[in-house]
């Protein structure tokens, strides 16, 4: 179940506020409960039979979580594996088939299985709690409902962000939302809500619609249109899902971490990447890279470090060498702004350093959009970007009818740039302000502006049935 | 106090817009967008409105992960604000797209000795080829083939020539034509031509398949059944017309190799945009009247000999209805682009009249089948004397003509909307024809009915309201074409029979 979707908004929703704020809030553990209750459901309507993998799986960690707690090894090791296993089968196994067949004289059947929904989540989610509860930075949770309800939380289950229990630890065994921070949680999911529905999904129509073309019919302009429009999309997407399960999360009394912090306004590679998907890059950080040695190593030590790293946060992204590719093109470049070219990057004016990042990122999207095996396929559209390869037959925006989505990409450059940083100063500014003056209109509008984006993207949501036949006239 | 108003407010949205979806009023078809409504039957019993063989797997159906998805379909469809919410975004989109067209033309005003971007191709000049009534010349055809059964059913480039037994049409010359958006449409090669944007389409084996398993059904129960399928392509369904794209091959040859051996097929085919010009309208999407009267012998050739059909009928008269009552035809694609000034074409709206012999015709509403009401098929009559609807300038009169009836108190009825039946009285037919077609059939409908007994009109858009074995037990038929656009045969879950409850038992 999407939170874009009415079934989520119209009908989970509002039937789950029903049913947890019924609960008078002394009673923590049947809110709790009601919640554990509900996030089952939400998984469930996606994956029936994979929700009871996962069950199995948590009540195994939990079973081992007190040798764990204990520090053996053995329970560590049966708690790592029952996560990692799954992970490794439905969404690796593939593509190691694949990879092995390319030895002479090896054919392993391959094997199709569906992954489930938000594997690389929850299982990351896990191990923080095992590798967490080993090293004793954690508690023991030894309530099995509440270590399920960590797991199955609704609003992080299939997106993120990566939720570590330290994080949550306290707020599970407790009920902290008040009307205050169900107020913000709902105005913070509202405008997750609008990221992904008025800006993701319009400008998405725009790269899917040059990307379904053949390359030999995308021209260079049309190619970086196609990038830029994906660079925005995911980061609107992928944000607002974040700023959705922020909200919902505030709503039900969890505080979550920030996921995103403005990336395409970094002024290198290394500041973006301490400002796009925070909760994966601090998971890589803290339970791959510092384990490794981190910084403190010698140069070819953390050289090494930072290709391992890298590596892995491309295959987490997905199973296929482009994803692999893509990591190992930033960790390339963080490599390089290591040893030498962050000084010039902070020698030179901002702008240059700006358009520096924006450019290095868009050709890692280059990599990263196209879920491709075919080396030749992926640097294809790469080199499309330099002008090189032959054209045959260019596509414009008007031949594939994508004028009415350039003013959405437009809003997108201008809320996803350093712009939104002034723009947000100013909205700063005036919440400050505390004369009654300012204060009451500002109010009003706040919540007026949240409650019409409300109803606005239940109206997008609903236009996605829109079907008009005009190609295919009678 | 002041959290609580907009917390509350939004509650109330969410719950409000839940409440109305279950107890709003349900809608079963929408003309706009030409599609059955998804409705909250289909969350729990989806199976027989989309595929009546699959019943025995509808317990799975029901409890798989889709629920949530066939839920979510029937809630958009469904919920009451729905139309408002198309309007407001259409005109979003609208007012998007003006604003980029007026930003894009001031900034390639500088660049205007430059081609536009929109400009596709090149136009080649070869001289036209012409077509003789009896087909193409000799340098045309290709391969001689002895055996007939040799003849694979995809082969639509395959026909009959005399002195040679079969013969392969070549492939055709790779051509491009320039074209130029105007409002939704594209206006060819500087002309005033309007089409719509090639797309590459391919059929689906499955989509296909679901269709076929339909026809073997009807085949077990039926087996004095004759199939014929007959498709009409249009400008943006060829690509040989549009070397844009390249050479691929188009939908209906996907889909017609997918057909079995007892469905014999044909298709409708324009050799060059000259050709195109003389075989459709310019400001339409359908046939010109020369157009209806070359699909209407290729299905006569194609049925006649097998059938033993009486011979071939030719116009009678010619009938000009260009301008009446001070209001010119421009068709359906004039209407997408009403509101762009720079485009001023007008059509001619001629048609031919036959003899079409003695005979009744009825409509029969599809939410009650079994009730004809005599009607006059066609607006002929009306039109001989004017008598045309002026409520649009632009008024659109193959539709109007061809697609509507009327009864003794003047009522219209849209043949969309309503099955229609033909009775000969006298004409010595031995069968019995099922046209299940779109509009483009209807123009050459009377007089291919004519050589027929009983002929039944089904729409696509009513298919699955009309059990098919009804009307093939009702009205005795042996012989179903299904013409028009191939997608409406290909789709993997629309456009299929319904069947009685009973069929088969």
């Amino acid at each position: 179940m999407l939170f874009s979707s009415l079934n989520f908004l119209l009908i989970f929703l509002p039937l789950l506020m029903i049913c947890y704020y019924a609960i008078p809030k002394k009673f923590v553990a049947a809110r709790r409960y009601t919640l554990m209750l509900f996030s089952f459901i939400f998984y469930a309507c996606g994956e029936f039979v994979y929700f009871f993998a996962i069950v199995f799986c948590v009540f195994i960690t939990w079973l081992m979580s007190k040798g764990v707690a204990e520090k053996k090894k053995l329970p560590f090791l049966i708690a790592l594996g029952v996560n990692i296993i799954p992970l490794i089968i439905f969404k690796y196994l593939n593509f190691i088939i694949v990879n092995l067949n390319l030895i002479p004289f090896v054919n392993i059947p391959a094997v199709n299985l569906t992954m489930p929904i938000g594997i690389s989540f929850y299982t990351f989610q896990m191990l923080t709690y095992v590798i967490d509860l080993y090293r004793g930075e954690v508690a023991r949770q030894k309530n099995f409902g509440y270590l399920a309800l960590y797991i199955f939380l609704f609003p992080q289950l299939i997106a993120g962000p990566i939720v570590r229990y330290q994080d949550v630890e306290i707020d599970i065994g407790r009920c902290n939302e008040n009307w205050e921070s169900i107020k913000q949680g709902a105005g913070r999911f509202i405008k997750g809500l609008a990221k992904k529905m008025l800006i993701a999904n319009q400008v998405c129509y725009i790269c899917d619609t040059i990307t379904a073309l053949d390359i030999s019919e995308i021209s260079t302009p049309m190619m970086w249109l196609a990038i830029a429009a994906y660079g925005l999309q995911i980061y609107f997407d992928f944000s607002g899902y974040s700023d959705m399960a922020i909200g919902l999360g505030k709503m039900f009394g969890f505080e979550f971490l920030e996921n995103f912090n403005l990336p395409y306004s970094s002024l290198s590679i290394s500041e973006f990447w301490r400002r796009w998907h925070i909760s994966m890059n601090t998971f890589f950080r803290d339970y791959i890279y510092i384990p490794l040695g981190g910084s403190r190593v010698s140069r070819g030590r953390w050289v090494f470090n930072t290709l391992v790293v890298w590596g892995f946060t491309g295959l987490w992204h997905g199973a296929a060498w482009n994803f692999i590719v893509w990591g190992l093109y930033y960790a390339l470049l963080l490599m390089m702004e290591k040893f030498f070219m962050g000084a010039v990057l902070k020698k030179i004016p901002k702008f240059f350093s700006w358009c520096y990042t924006l450019f290095f990122t868009a050709i890692g999207w280059s990599f990263f959009m196209y879920d491709s095996n075919s080396l030749t396929e992926m640097f294809g559209y790469t080199l499309r970007m330099f002008g090189i390869g032959e054209v045959t037959a260019a596509a414009t925006v008007r031949s594939l009818e994508l004028e009415a989505y350039i003013p959405y990409l437009i809003i997108a450059a201008i809320l996803g740039s350093p712009l939104r940083t002034l723009i947000g100063k100013a909205i700063e500014a005036v919440k400050n302000v505390k004369t009654k003056l300012v204060a009451i209109p500002y109010s009003i509008i706040t919540d007026a502006a949240q409650v019409i984006a409300l109803v606005v993207c239940v109206g997008f949501v609903i236009g996605g049935s829109y079907n008009p036949f005009i190609y295919f006239r009678f | 106090m002041k959290y609580k108003i907009s917390v509350i407010l939004c509650a109330v949205i969410l719950v409000g817009l839940s409440v109305s979806y279950f107890f709003s009023p349900k809608v079963e078809k929408s003309e706009v967008e030409m599609r059955n409504m998804a409705t909250f039957d289909m969350i729990f019993n989806p199976v027989d409105d989309i595929d009546p063989n699959t019943g025995e797997k509808s317990v799975l159906y029901n409890v798989d992960k889709s629920i949530p998805d066939r839920l979510e379909d029937a809630m958009k469809d469904q919920i009451f604000i729905r139309d408002n919410v198309m309007a407001v975004y259409n005109e979003i989109q609208a007012k998007f797209a003006n604003a980029y067209n007026g930003v894009n033309k001031l900034l390639s005003a500088p660049f205007k000795q430059e081609l536009p971007d929109d400009t596709i191709g090149v136009l080649e000049t070869d001289p036209p080829i012409t077509v003789p009534d009896e087909g193409f010349p000799d340098e045309y055809y290709d391969l001689v083939v002895e055996e007939p059964d040799e003849i694979p059913q995809s082969a639509l480039n395959f026909k009959a020539y005399p002195g040679y037994g079969f013969a392969r049409l070549k492939a055709f010359p790779a051509r491009s034509y320039e074209y130029s958006q105007v409002g939704s449409m594209v206006a060819y090669n500087g002309s005033d031509w309007l089409g719509q944007k090639p797309s590459k389409g391919s059929a689906s084996q499955s989509g296909v398949a679901k269709h076929v398993a339909q026809y073997e059904k009807l085949l077990k129960e039926y087996p004095n059944l004759k199939f014929y399928s007959y498709f009409v392509s249009q400008m943006q369904h060829s690509p040989w017309f549009h070397d844009f794209f390249g050479n691929y091959p188009d939908w209906h040859e996907t889909a017609a190799q997918f057909l079995p051996e007892f469905v014999e097929v044909d298709r409708f085919i324009f050799y060059d945009f000259e050709d195109y010009k003389d075989v459709y309208f310019k400001t339409d999407h359908h046939w010109s009247y020369k157009g209806s009267e070359r699909g209407y012998q290729d299905v006569y050739n194609m049925m006649a000999d097998d059938l033993g059909l009486s011979p071939i009928k030719y116009p009678i008269k010619t009938w000009n209805f260009t301008e009446l009552n001070g209001v010119q035809y421009r068709g359906s694609r004039a209407n997408n682009v009403r509101d762009v000034a720079s485009y001023t074409a007008y059509d001619e709206f001629i048609v031919y009249e036959y003899d079409l012999g003695e005979r009744e015709t009825f409509i029969i509403n599809p939410n009650n089948y079994t009730v004809e009401i005599p009607v006059t098929m066609s607006l002929m009559e009306k039109y001989k004397v004017g008598d045309i609807n002026k409520k649009d300038k632009y008024y659109d009169h193959y539709i109007n003509f061809y697609g509507h009836s009327y009864d003794a108190t003047g009522k219209e009825y849209a043949d969309s909307a309503n099955l229609l039946v033909i009775k000969n009285k006298n004409n010595g037919a031995s069968h019995n024809l099922l046209m299940v077609c779109d509009s483009t059939q209807r123009a050459y409908r009377d007089v291919l009915g004519s050589h027929f007994g009983t002929v039944v009109t089904l729409d696509y858009r009513i298919m699955t309201q009309v059990p098919i074995d009804y009307l093939i037990e009702k009205y005795n038929i042996d012989t179903i074409l299904c013409g028009g656009l191939t997608f409406a045969w290909s789709g993997s879950n629309s456009y299929l029979f319904k069947f009685s409850e009973n069929f088969g038992k």
